[in-house]
């Protein structure tokens, strides 16, 4: 039995010929499954909870990525395969994954799956990028050395990056890398009101200590941590059903 | 994000590890990619790869690696399994151990230097067990 997701915002009108589209397409492929629609009164952590204890044959989101994002946090490290159908607004994750609105139903009838690493921070799972605020930081990399960033300078711990966000850096973050990537830049502002990237440090690694002085983070641009410790890598975290443009 | 022409200067070519000359690193740098150094490192360093110091790079320490291009300040003892090329601005302060050298006009080095067809440097086993 698939189980979908269904996002709130899909209940705007605009959104009422793509959706049924797709689900006539998932019906013709005998797809289809449990439906569950999001609102302001249903709260995705029980929606989510509820059916991984149905041990649903795959997790199918309808809706952006920050759907996606937020599904992923919550299945922590779950064996269930997930999928996505790119509808809404920002659908870069999905488009990255090779789903695109009019693929997704094909795609998830091929059900090609690949296992893909998750971030961990303090044991709370995200798939992109952790951003990382406090004073007088010292990062302790694979318990090796130190790095000590400048006070300046954005911390940021990457697992995952789309292919359109533009990335000169040898060592893309890779999602099947079995490493998170540590990236300190500095920035300046030009008069312009542009910031410029002046100094950057990219280090791979698998763990990361984090210590200093009010220590907290954001998640995937949507989570915040007052506190925060540790990083792990999690290799091959989560099943994820992707097409064959995927761009990893 | 990462703005291609925004990195500072460099061969960033299969590079694993860059630090930046805003960051300071201590302990013992292992890595098994090749590297780029901008800023400032004390303990040890050691990679079977490329080893790029960069003008601005302060290294305290001993180090290791397949291949390195030297711009910056060393103060160690440097063991290169390959080529090293000590660029103008390049200042060595210790012992340097090569397969092969090549010192541009302007470069200083303090310290013995002692050449041989191979040198033995970090080998992959160590880099996996530190």
């Amino acid at each position: 039995m698939y189980t979908y997701i269904y996002d709130a915002a899909l209940t705007d009108k605009k959104y009422s010929n793509a959706l049924n589209k797709i689900e006539g397409k998932l019906t013709d492929l005998g797809l289809s499954g449990r439906i569950c629609r999001l609102s302001p009164l249903r709260n995705l952590r029980d929606v989510v909870s509820d059916e991984l204890r149905r041990l649903p044959e795959t997790i199918v989101v309808v809706g952006g990525d920050s759907l996606l994002i937020q599904v992923i946090a919550l299945l922590k490290g779950s064996p269930i395969p997930l999928a996505i159908i790119p509808l809404g607004e920002s659908i870069k994750l999905a488009n990255s994954f090779g789903i695109t609105e009019d693929t997704a139903a094909q795609v998830l009838s091929a059900r090609r799956i690949i296992a893909i690493d998750g971030g961990s921070a303090d044991g709370r799972f995200f798939l992109k990028k952790a951003l990382v605020i406090g004073d007088d930081l010292r990062i302790i990399v694979d318990d090796n050395y130190s790095v000590r960033p400048n006070k300046q300078d954005s911390v940021e711990v990457f697992n995952f990056l789309n292919d359109d966000e533009d990335c000169c850096l040898p060592d893309r973050p890779h999602p099947q890398s079995g490493k998170l990537c540590l990236v300190i830049s500095r920035r300046d502002n030009s008069f312009l009101g542009k910031s410029r990237l002046v100094d950057q440090t990219m280090i791979s690694c698998k763990h990361l200590e984090v210590i200093g002085e009010a220590v907290s983070g954001i998640l995937d641009d949507s989570l915040e941590l007052r506190q925060l410790n540790l990083f792990d890598c999690v290799p091959s975290a989560f099943n994820l059903i992707v097409g064959k443009q995927r761009n990893f | 994000m990462f703005a291609k022409n925004s990195l500072p200067e460099g061969d960033y070519k299969d590079v694993e590890t860059i630090i930046g000359a805003s960051v300071k690193v201590e302990g013992n740098f292992v890595c098994d990619g090749s590297m780029v150094i901008d800023g400032e490192v004390k303990g040890n360093v050691k990679t079977s790869k490329n080893l790029n110091v960069g003008v601005k790079a302060l290294i305290v320490a001993d180090v290791q690696s397949g291949n390195a291009r030297v711009a910056g300040e060393i103060r160690g003892n440097l063991k290169v399994n390959g080529l090293l090329e000590l660029l103008e601005s390049a200042k060595i302060n210790g012992d340097v151990q090569a397969v092969a050298l090549i010192i541009a006009k302007g470069a200083i080095l303090n310290g013995h230097c002692t050449m041989s067809e191979t040198v033995s440097t970090v080998n992959q086993e160590e880099i996996e067990e530190a």
